[in-house]
């Protein structure tokens, strides 16, 4: 019986999860929301998370029913993400590491993602879409490595809705994303927006900067309603994700898709992808908001896989780095 | 401008085993301007003391502003998780 507690903290969430042998004991979250119009700020997300990960690590604790002895690892996430709000998780980790005597594990946030949409999914070699606020990749796995077979150019598909709920004034509980996959519901009319695949990669920062610029005036002309837009923006974006996603499984011959990360639970493009999975004969692996969402069992699955290979973190290593691609982790328990 | 600042922090704790922790967890930690600030960890018995040697007036106060906060931080998690 092997239990890891893992601490995630890389953007706007704090989530503390344990996870015994495959099965998700515990895995409370806190989300720092921010007023209508207005993103996250790097310091401002730390201390939220500094006020909260302490009564979360207490209330993993009680719902799992489990001491801290009986944990044989802490994980945590090493990156990438915003450098403050990692900083503030990796401390109390290296903290609670030193109290427990437990080893550490320095988790890549997106193969958090991936081990826990298998887990959850039971998918077994899937081409995985990992699409939220922060990243947008198109992933393969080959010969130990999760593979990036096409990325964003510039910002996340995530940041991009984000960016344009702040244009309309829409609310950040529980999302943006959320919000604007509400008001797209209502939309009938379609906006033409830029288009931008190029290859395996995509681009969103013209698309953008488009309707950022356009969209106010459009509504105020009444020529579009804001739900319109989030309609006419969502289906461009995330035509533009299953293109890409088809494109990869092309490539690699693959039967599965796999959708991971925050964006991952708007239906529509569940929807979107799922057409097109139908159309190739492949089946679409999904998961809901309590495992898409970043969540600390998605990094304690990780390390629970670390772990099995003996991929513990040397004190000196138990740092933070914003920048860290998938495709950098040696995936040494796959075969 | 040229002039460099120098701070030092001499910080008492409950005992050897909370001074240890503290220590061991913010060394881990390299300074992000290394070329501007340079900071240096030492332990003795229960007394942690930092040193700063920085070219600019405001690294030198965000570092030792920082550093007090994770030290709040991390005997905040002791006071929480420490096993008897």
């Amino acid at each position: 019986m092997v239990t890891i507690i893992g601490f995630e903290g890389s953007a706007n969430k704090i989530g503390v999860g344990i996870i015994r042998d495959g099965e998700v004991l515990a895995n409370p979250r806190h989300t720092y929301v921010t007023p209508p119009g207005h993103g996250f700020m790097p310091s401002e997300t730390a201390k939220h998370h500094k006020e909260h990960i302490l009564s979360l690590t207490k209330q993993a604790l009680e719902e799992a029913k489990i001491t801290p002895q009986e944990i044989d690892a802490i994980s945590y996430t090493k990156g990438p993400g915003m450098g403050g709000p990692l900083l503030t998780v990796a401390i109390v980790a290296r903290t609670l590491s030193q109290l427990w005597s437990k080893p550490i594990i320095g988790v890549n946030h997106c193969i958090g993602h991936i081990e826990m949409g298998r887990l959850i999914t039971s998918a077994k070699n899937p081409t995985v879409l990992y699409v939220s606020g922060g990243n947008t990749q198109v992933i393969s796995y080959e010969n130990k490595r999760y593979r990036i077979f096409g990325e964003t150019i510039d910002i996340a598909v995530g940041n991009c809705l984000d960016r344009f709920a702040r244009v309309l004034k829409l609310s950040n509980d529980p999302s943006p994303g959320y919000n604007i996959e509400q008001m797209a519901k209502k939309g009938t009319k379609y906006l033409e927006l830029p288009y931008c695949v190029k290859g395996m990669d995509v681009s969103f920062s013209g698309l953008l900067s488009f309707i950022e610029q356009k969209g106010p005036k459009l509504i105020q002309e009444k020529k579009y309603t804001p739900e319109d837009l989030c309609y006419s923006l969502q289906e461009t974006v995330f035509a533009m994700l299953v293109e890409i996603t088809e494109r990869a499984m092309s490539h690699c011959d693959s039967r599965e898709v796999l959708i991971v990360g925050g964006v991952g639970c708007n239906l529509r493009l569940q929807e979107m992808m799922k057409k097109m999975c139908d159309e190739r004969n492949a089946i679409l692996f999904s998961t809901d908001d309590r495992f898409c969402i970043d969540n600390g069992a998605m990094i304690a699955q990780a390390g629970y896989e670390m772990f099995k290979v003996g991929m513990f973190t040397p004190w000196e290593k138990t740092t933070i780095t914003q920048r860290y691609r998938t495709d950098q982790v040696e995936i040494n328990w796959r075969e | 401008m040229n002039d460099i600042l120098n701070a030092q922090l001499t910080i008492p704790f409950a005992n050897e085993k909370h001074a240890k922790i503290v220590y061991e967890t913010l060394r881990v930690d390299q300074e992000p301007r290394k070329n501007l600030i340079q900071r240096q960890l030492s332990l003795q018995s229960n007394l942690l003391i930092i040193n700063w040697s920085a070219k600019e007036s405001r690294i030198l106060r965000v570092s030792c502003q920082s550093i007090l906060e994770h030290i709040n931080s991390i005997l905040n998690t002791i006071q929480a998780f420490e096993l008897d």
